[in-house]
């Protein structure tokens, strides 16, 4: 497949911070690509100066073969942006936001309403087309503020952290109409901090940290990139932040993260530290409630290659 | 098409904003209706003209002539009992007398060059008004008769002795019951007032839309800048003609304002009074941060306008710092240029305000354009 996103050397300052520090990846055509980084990684800089809100500092992009400085206008035909914040108007119906929306790409008449009633169908919000959406929950508000991206159907498809805030039945509907917009031949990039969703539905990944691009690929081949360790995850009834940093003094520990009541720690592949844990655990009245022996997540791989965990 | 839907969205939100459509065309009425009532006596007695009171002094440059003896005439007829129109020497003594309100006007002659230079007193506007009208009727009058007498020279006898009287001025100005009452003066001021308090709207939109993330995703958009900008116009200058709409037809209608004979030139001046505020909302919406801070910042703005543009009362008599400020509130120049144009067909103040309105509409939106180029990338796209 060919590429439909080509980054070179991408890198944008603002004033004395530098927020994309010499990105370069491609984004193949139908694939939904996700960037991972914590918050302030240089992401949302990124998105924002290939939907054309940021001029680039150096660099080259191209979209749909198009260079993005001399062909902006005409690319952005292609884009559906769903912005991190919901940006719809709070006191316009459901399908006149869509409408409108879809209309700043030049749709008009009866292809206008047909394809907006089609973007509200999608999202699942046919029957509240009429409703205002200051009447709307945060999850409808979410799913409206994906069909004012999407009416226009476009070739690719940004979505800057469209699930922050909702419950997790408007999540799964999100996650489950990405995938079915991806099916239907859009492609898209999806930038979260969540990196369950990642890798729920992303077929390739970018992983984001101080402005750097420092690892891409499929998940599997993230997981290659930390094949030499193993995650033991424990989950206590008391959280166990205190007991951290002498529990890092035992043998073939190489990371420790806590989140309240639930370690992560990383060892060695070859270390049998297992037995050493759980004295630990005795040792310092740490009541352990489960113990398993984790899959390399992608949060594993984030601590591995930067040192720090996604949500810091 | 993208530009009718921006101007189309900032309709169709602005009226539905209930409350706020019944502000600003209730509010006004409710004002026009009570000032006026309240005020009536006053300011008929004010801005009635009484023509026995003007004093007017006059000098010749060069040898009497034609001309002065025609205006002298022409103030025959025009004065009455009581006024005055005396021939003075020193011109900068004859100012200073009009700056003391001590006479009326000033005409200076030059049968030389054949011009005639009218010194008016702004306190007495509505009397000046009038001998200004006469005097460019008259001006009007000989020219027309100078290139007569140049090609047929006997023709004049015929239009010299039908028209002895010499009607220079239309009676519309000289009628009483075309005199501005009080609900005709709060008609047009509060009308003026209301767009004033209109310029709101494209200020709080423009700030809410930058905060809620509406202008980026705007932008990312395949929207070009030039129809961004002008449905925006359009969409303003739309909501804040329906408010002035209705407040202007319901006075006409439910109280009898004057709106003149010829009402499109007063709905051309409130245009463009809706045009110079749409376009310095749209500008303070690109400086201001928060809403809070701008309507802070605007009803200051709006409370000092409406003082020296005399929309509570009218400003007679109260100093120089009311007679400078005056020029310096657009409701001033709208109920100057509206009312000089009803009563006394005076289309001077007229001219002046389309131009310092288009003016400054015209550097109003060049800055907000500016601003917005060096903030949106997409205005190069």
């Amino acid at each position: 497949m060919s590429n439909i996103v080509e980054i070179k050397n991408l890198e944008k300052s603002f004033k004395n911070v530098t927020a994309v520090d010499g990105i370069s990846l491609n984004i193949k055509e139908k694939e939904i690509f996700g960037l991972l980084g914590p918050n302030g990684a240089g992401k949302s800089t990124t998105i924002n100066i290939l939907c054309g809100l940021l001029r680039m500092d150096k660099g080259d992009v191209k979209c749909f073969g198009k260079e993005l400085n001399k062909k902006l206008r005409e690319i952005k035909k292609d884009i559906g942006v769903v912005p991190q914040n919901i940006a719809v108007y709070e006191d316009l119906k459901a399908r006149e936001n869509v409408e409108f929306f879809a209309s700043l790409y030049g749709l008009k008449g009866k292809e206008l309403k047909e394809k907006s009633m089609e973007a509200l169908e999608f999202v699942g919000l046919t029957e509240k087309s009429e409703e205002m959406p200051k009447n709307f929950s945060g999850g409808m508000k979410r799913r409206l503020n994906i069909a004012c991206a999407i009416a226009h159907k476009p070739k690719l498809i940004i979505m800057d952290e469209p699930t922050v805030g909702i419950d997790p039945q408007s999540r799964n509907h999100i996650l489950e109409s990405v995938k079915k917009l991806n099916s239907m031949g859009s492609t898209i990039i999806y930038t979260t901090h969540y990196m369950e969703e990642v890798e729920a539905i992303c077929t390739r990944i970018g992983i984001i940290d101080h402005g750097k691009l420092i690892a891409s690929g499929t998940y599997e081949e993230l997981q290659n990139l930390v094949s030499d360790r193993k995650t033991i995850v424990i989950e206590s009834d008391i959280g166990i932040d205190a007991n951290e940093a002498e529990m890092k003094k035992i043998k073939g520990i190489t990371k420790i993260f806590s989140d309240e009541n639930v370690i992560s720690i990383e060892t060695n592949k070859e270390s049998d530290c297992i037995g050493d844990i759980t004295a630990f655990c005795r040792e310092n009245d740490i009541p352990i409630r489960s113990i398993n022996m984790g899959n390399i997540s992608l949060e594993t791989v984030f601590l591995s290659l930067t040192g720090r965990s996604l949500r810091d | 098409m993208k530009t009718l839907s921006i101007a189309k969205k900032i309709i169709f939100r602005s009226l539905r904003d209930v409350n706020t459509m019944l502000i600003m065309c209730a509010m006004p009425l409710v004002l026009i209706f009570v000032l006026g009532l309240a005020f009536d006596t006053q300011i008929g007695t004010d801005t009635r003209i009484d023509l026995d009171e003007m004093h007017i002094t006059y000098s010749v440059v060069g040898e009497p002539g034609q001309i002065s003896e025609g205006i002298e005439g022409m103030m025959d007829e025009l004065l009455t009992e009581g006024s005055t129109y005396v021939e003075a020497e020193d011109k900068e003594e004859q100012i200073e007398k009009l700056r003391t309100t001590e006479i009326t006007a000033y005409v200076e002659i030059d049968e030389n060059t054949s011009t005639i230079v009218y010194y008016k007193n702004n306190k007495v506007n509505t009397s000046s008004s009038i001998l200004e009208t006469a005097l460019r009727s008259f001006a009007a009058r000989y020219n027309t008769i100078y290139e007569i007498a140049k090609v047929n020279p006997m023709a004049l006898q015929g239009i010299v002795s039908d028209d002895v009287s010499g009607n220079y001025i239309e009676e519309i100005g000289l009628d009483e019951k075309y005199q501005p009452s009080a609900m005709d003066y709060y008609g047009v001021v509060m009308a003026a007032l209301f767009v004033l308090y209109g310029f709101m709207t494209p200020l709080d939109e423009e700030i809410t839309d930058k905060s809620a993330g509406m202008t980026a995703r705007i932008a990312t958009t395949a929207i070009k800048p030039t129809e961004l900008f002008t449905g925006k116009v359009l969409g303003y200058v739309t909501v804040s003609s329906i408010r002035t709409g209705i407040v202007i037809l319901i006075s006409r209608i439910a109280y009898g304002v004057n709106w003149g004979d010829k009402p499109i030139y007063p709905l051309l001046v409130i245009l463009a009074l809706i045009v110079i505020m749409t376009s310095l909302g749209m500008l303070l919406g690109e400086f201001f941060k928060s809403v809070g801070a701008a309507a802070a910042a605007s009803h200051m703005f709006i409370a000092v306008t409406a003082f020296f543009g005399g929309a509570y009362m009218a400003l007679e008599d109260l100093g120089p710092i009311a007679e400078v400020g005056k020029y310096f509130s657009v409701i001033w120049w709208v109920n100057s240029s509206i009312t000089a144009q009803i009563y006394s067909n005076d289309y001077s103040n007229m001219i002046k305000t389309f131009i310092i309105f288009g003016s400054l509409s015209i550097l109003f939106f060049g800055i907000s354009v500016l601003i917005m180029r060096r903030r949106r990338v997409n205005i190069y796209g």
